[in-house]
């Protein structure tokens, strides 16, 4: 997430993400969208159900980053052998939803040197609660790492074009 | 009426027409806009609103409060087959301007910047506004409600339907800028008022109910 969007949009997509899946009216909202809409399902791709909840920036340069790395998630793993990363989450957010008793959801992250997969668990993420969630991990990197990353590669490369010119 | 009550209706239709304006030249014609989460909850308060309205045949409806005409986006998904002669009103100039700009191309269909319909229509929806009161004094909203309920009444040959957004839960601080409210005391006003069958819709979802309000038999 990072790689694609400012460290602060992150954090304020997280928020408004746990504040329309949270505990009472917000997932009772989302039960009702889902039944009325079918939002998330196989037909449509993670990227147009959160658009259609406006799950975003503000419009400008880190939406469109954002939306891509919706996108790019479908190129990630998750811990469900053959389904990939936003596949994952919609299925789960899907199934909650649809669920006779569905939980809220929470979405969090976790580095992605230790993990690339996206997870899914139901826990209790909220120390003081016994409120259970889904909750939903996507691997990410802070963006200054990113960029370190991508330098670092970049000087590799330059020394190598270096050695095999010589 | 009283000419104090003129006055007072009078500076709320300003203050309503300048809230809008500033929100449509922030956001755009979009569900922020005027005020929805987004299109979802917009449409989702729709489906509600047009359970009083029966489409199996041409229809004429009034959409008081239309904003930039968002229900017509939504009647041409859902209901592309109904025909429907539409009249969009709001007090915005800016935002019917929008409204006249997007769906331009749609048969039967006209916007007009004003506080009422002057027009019988079968059918009036009005989505959300009697919700955002700003500093208005209760006493002032609830007249200027009665009198919206009156104009829907008076306007609406077959039937109308407007939502209310219900009190927080407790322990929430209320929002001293939003009117919440429970259903009876509008379910009363309009059958003992406007002597009409109301049916109250709740439990859809959102933290408001809606009322199908069709004249008495």
């Amino acid at each position: 997430m990072g790689g694609f969007v400012l460290d602060s949009t992150a954090l304020s997509i997280l928020v408004q993400i746990n504040a329309r899946f949270g505990m009472g009216d917000p997932i009772q909202e989302m039960v009702a969208l889902q039944k009325e809409f079918r939002i998330f399902s196989n037909k449509h791709s993670l990227r147009s159900s959160f658009a259609l909840l406006h799950i975003a920036p503000p419009p400008g340069k880190e939406r469109q980053r954002w939306f891509r790395y919706l996108q790019q998630l479908r190129t990630y793993p998750s811990d469900k052998r053959g389904v990939n990363g936003a596949d994952r989450i919609v299925q789960t957010i899907q199934h909650n939803l649809e669920a006779s008793h569905p939980l809220p959801m929470r979405l969090t992250v976790h580095p992605a040197k230790q993990n690339r997969a996206v997870t899914i668990k139901i826990e209790r993420p909220i120390v003081f609660s016994k409120q259970k969630y889904v909750v939903v991990s996507v691997p990410t990197a802070g963006g200054r790492e990113v960029r370190e990353e991508i330098a670092r590669h970049v000087r590799a490369r330059r020394r190598l074009l270096k050695s095999a010119k010589r | 009426m009283h000419k104090n009550d003129v006055r007072t209706l009078d500076s709320i239709y300003r203050t309503i027409d300048d809230y809008y304006t500033k929100k449509v030249s922030q956001h755009g014609p979009t569900p922020l806009g005027v005020d929805w989460t987004c299109v979802a909850t917009q449409e989702l308060r729709f489906v509600q609103l047009l359970k009083v309205c029966s489409f199996n045949r041409p229809i004429s409806l009034n959409d008081i409060g239309c904003g930039y005409g968002a229900l017509l986006n939504y009647l041409s998904r859902r209901h592309a087959k109904a025909k429907i002669d539409y009249l969009g009103i709001d007090v915005s100039r800016a935002m019917i301007a929008r409204a006249r700009r997007m769906h331009a191309k749609r048969p039967k269909t006209r916007f007009l910047v004003d506080t009422a319909s002057p027009r019988i229509a079968d059918y009036s929806v009005a989505s959300g506004i009697f919700n955002v009161k700003l500093r208005q004094d209760i006493k002032a909203w609830e007249h200027f409600i009665a009198k919206a309920l009156i104009d829907l009444k008076e306007t609406s040959r077959c039937g109308f339907a407007v939502n209310f957004m219900l009190p927080e839960e407790r322990g929430h601080i209320p929002n001293r800028m939003l009117y919440r409210t429970k259903p009876e005391r509008w379910v009363a006003f309009c059958e003992a008022e406007l002597n009409c069958d109301v049916a109250s819709v709740k439990g859809y979802g959102l933290r408001e109910f809606t009322l199908l309000v069709r004249p008495t038999k």
